[in-house]
């Protein structure tokens, strides 16, 4: 199929084109007799994929390990120390966020040395830090082809081998998605026009999951309505405890203060009521 | 069963299936070594999160064999007592509740009363559902009345425990007591799990079912 | 345990300890003897901070309102009346709050098992093939369903299904987890199995090289010193 020298290969589509499908039976992820791992297929949320037989990161990537490849294991154990996953390799896997779990069903099924690795929708989880390093690492490990699926093409655009799956000729990066200011819809009803805050301020949000170990510290900054907010930063920086503390699932340290229109509030007294939430695995939240 | 599905789906609604279709089950062959494998921790893990909810909030129910009888229905008696078995071991060596381990018996006889009635369509409607679970309730009474008298006197420090207390109170043996408190809650309890095993299976689309091999599945018309 | 070496307690020591500390609390009827092994115990517990706290939380959660109960029964209940050999119901309230505690202790040192020793222990043990696996699997999967039913519930909580944070609202919540737990267990199962057979996981772990045992001759003698001397006192009690 490739016959180019580059080993990785983007899976072009539209959502519901078959990329899935396409992947799932190029490494015949759902034969039912076991293969040795030559090819490999990681799906779009990793918790699935990790062993489930080990209760720390380093042993799940052991079990990974065919000794045989020294210099092979070599590079995905310098790469995980570069980007600094060496003081999770303690942690349980399922305690891990979504871009570690991530990093770490990638690095084992790398370790495997299969000759195909299908990464179906996962490393939009990553953040740049982490993603261009490992797009390197697939670089650097010729002897692997990479067949990764990911709505953010716009980021292999230098990279890679494309495969289209649609046939619709529409291709997604030509187009610049612009986000529009939000107006609020005339068909709602006026009741909730009228409760629908203006501003929303936070002042010196603080948050800790284990003390003296704090996750968020001192944040202060304002929402208006109606505007599109993109929330930056690093896999386990604490976007997500950010949001559940909006949404008033988690509760911040007391001297952090939100004020909707001037008025204060408190998240943690109405979960759900302020502030919504929308999960990274819609499963979670379809009932 | 149609008044209690109707019950069920009304209220809570049904699974939905967008799993199966998203993974194209259809084509899929039948349960194999690494789901059976995969499977039974997963329900172990099951009962033992149930069953320590419920101790936790000191209800008059234990609720903690649900993943068993999921699993024998689904994958059979073998792997049911497996379940069964390492939940109650687990459940006390996680110190999540102490009186666990003594009951493995019980646990063992769940899953053996569970695959027998299974073979003989108890789990065909709501009416034969409900009379194995009060059949199962039964039995575990039964052989969980020595576990009790032998080990705590008789009288465990939980809800039903007050039960047994009050009949002490009231004149009957220990024996007595503990029997009786078993044959008037344990019933209940029983009935309660079936009824929420059989319902969770029924939620399953057939696409999802037709993976598992047993013949219990099409005796009890979860299969049509 | 692991001491600060990295060592664990051998295989055979573990077994024939914790055997002989289970018959020793079900054969013995003293007040004393289970006080005074619970304390050697807990001592054991407090060279590992993590077994230590999950202990504690046993204790505070689950064993002094076993306790609380307990003495609620067989003392206002029941008025104190002397229980079997016990002279009134608080003895016999608190010795059985006492040998529920101690095997508990037992079974948790039993199973403080390091991982990377999980396999290479339990294979020792003869327990080969799918058991292995199972009983590994079920030790690992549990923090992967709390932490799906966690995800579950605040996923209620964010879209403001549950109005008020207090126990009654909570416990309303359960037949709303068990649905789409049940479901993502379902999911799981099917790609973690295909996962399973495309990596030939087992195969990898059964010619994964076991880890050498390394302990101290010392301390396992003393451990089994300790529990056949447990064992031996228990039985002198019934005479």
């Amino acid at each position: 199929m490739l016959t180019s020298t580059e080993n990785i290969s983007l899976i072009e589509g539209n959502n519901f084109s078959g990329r899935s499908d396409y992947l799932r039976t190029v490494t015949s992820f759902n034969e039912s007799e076991t293969s040795d791992a030559k090819n490999v297929f990681i799906g779009a949320v990793p918790r699935n994929y990790i062993s489930g037989l080990s209760t720390t990161s380093a042993f799940e990537l052991k079990l990974h390990s065919k000794n045989e490849n020294v210099s092979h294991n070599n590079s995905v154990n310098v790469f995980l120390k570069e980007i600094g996953f060496d003081h999770l390799l303690n942690h349980d896997p399922f305690k891990l966020s979504g871009g570690e779990q991530t990093i770490l069903t990638v690095a084992s099924a790398m370790l495997l040395a299969p000759s195909t690795l299908a990464i179906d929708c996962t490393l939009e989880q990553l953040n740049e830090q982490w993603k261009n390093p490992l797009i390197n690492l697939f670089r650097m490990n010729k002897e692997i082809n990479y067949l990764i699926a990911d709505n953010r093409t716009e980021e292999y655009s230098n990279l890679i081998k494309r495969i289209r799956i649609s046939d619709i000729d529409k291709r997604v990066d030509d187009e610049k998605i612009k986000f529009r200011d939000i107006s609020i819809p005339d068909a709602l009803p006026d009741i909730i026009k009228k409760n629908i805050a203006n501003k929303f301020e936070i002042r010196n949000l603080s948050f800790a999951y284990q003390k003296n170990k704090p996750v968020l510290k001192d944040i202060s900054f304002n929402l208006e309505t109606g505007k599109i907010y993109f929330l930056e930063g690093m896999n386990g920086a604490g976007k997500s405890t950010l949001a559940k503390i909006l949404t008033g699932v988690l509760k911040p340290e007391k001297n952090t203060s939100f004020f909707m229109d001037g008025r204060k509030v408190n998240p943690y007294e109405h979960p759900g009521k302020i502030f919504g939430y929308c999960y990274q695995n819609p499963d979670e939240q379809l009932f | 069963m149609k008044i209690f599905h109707e019950f069920f789906y009304y209220r809570f609604g049904r699974l939905p299936f967008s799993f199966a279709l998203k993974f194209n089950v259809m084509n899929e062959k039948k349960s194999t070594r690494e789901l059976n494998l995969v499977l039974i921790p997963l329900a172990i893990a099951l009962n033992i999160g149930i069953g320590s909810l419920v101790n936790a909030l000191k209800l008059p129910f234990y609720l903690d064999a649900v993943g068993t009888v999921l699993i024998t229905i689904l994958l059979g008696l073998a792997p049911g007592i497996i379940t069964g078995v390492m939940s109650f071991v687990l459940i006390t060596a996680f110190g999540l509740n102490p009186y666990a381990i003594y009951f493995v018996g019980t646990q063992a006889v769940i899953a053996v009363f569970t695959h027998f009635v299974a073979s003989k369509s108890g789990f065909k409607n709501l009416w034969r559902t409900i009379f194995s679970g009060i059949g199962l309730g039964i039995v575990c009474a039964l052989v969980s009345a020595p576990v009790i008298v032998f080990l705590f006197g008789g009288i465990e420090a939980n809800g039903p425990g007050f039960v047994t207390a009050f009949l002490v109170k009231a004149g009957k043996t220990i024996y007595q007591s503990v029997i009786l408190k078993g044959v008037s809650i344990e019933p209940i309890d029983k009935t309660l799990q079936c009824l929420l095993a059989v319902y969770l299976i029924r939620s399953l689309p057939a696409s999802v079912l037709q993976r598992f091999a047993s013949p219990s599945l099409t005796k009890n018309n979860f299969i049509k | 345990m692991r001491n600060a070496a990295g060592q664990s307690i051998h295989p055979v020591t573990r077994l024939v300890a914790t055997i002989f500390a289970i018959a020793s609390i079900f054969i013995n009827h003293d007040l004393l003897l289970s006080c005074g092994a619970y304390l050697i115990l807990f001592l054991l517990l407090l060279l590992n901070v993590k077994l230590l706290r999950s202990h504690v939380r046993f204790l505070l959660v689950v064993g002094l309102p076993f306790l609380a109960m307990f003495t609620l029964v067989y003392v206002v209940f029941l008025n104190n009346d002397p229980q079997g050999s016990f002279p009134d119901g608080f003895s016999f309230a608190a010795f059985v709050f006492l040998r529920l505690v101690l095997l508990t202790s037992v079974l948790q040192l039993f199973f403080f098992i390091p991982q990377n020793l999980l396999f290479a222990t339990f294979s020792y043990y003869r327990l080969n093939g799918n058991l292995l696996y199972i009983w590994v699997g079920a030790n690992v999967v549990w923090t992967d369903i709390a932490s799906r039913s966690d995800q579950i519930i605040t996923a209620r909580y964010s879209r403001g299904l549950v109005a008020n944070r207090n126990f009654l609202n909570r416990l309303k919540q359960l037949p709303y987890v068990i649905k789409p737990l049940l479901a993502g267990i379902f999911v799981t199962a099917f790609e973690r199995s295909s996962s399973w057979k495309q990596k030939n996981i087992l195969k990898h772990i059964e010619e994964m090289p076991r880890e050498n045992f390394s302990f101290s001759f010392l301390r396992d003698i003393l451990i089994l010193l300790a529990s056949v001397s447990w064992f031996t006192l228990s039985i002198l009690t019934i005479s």
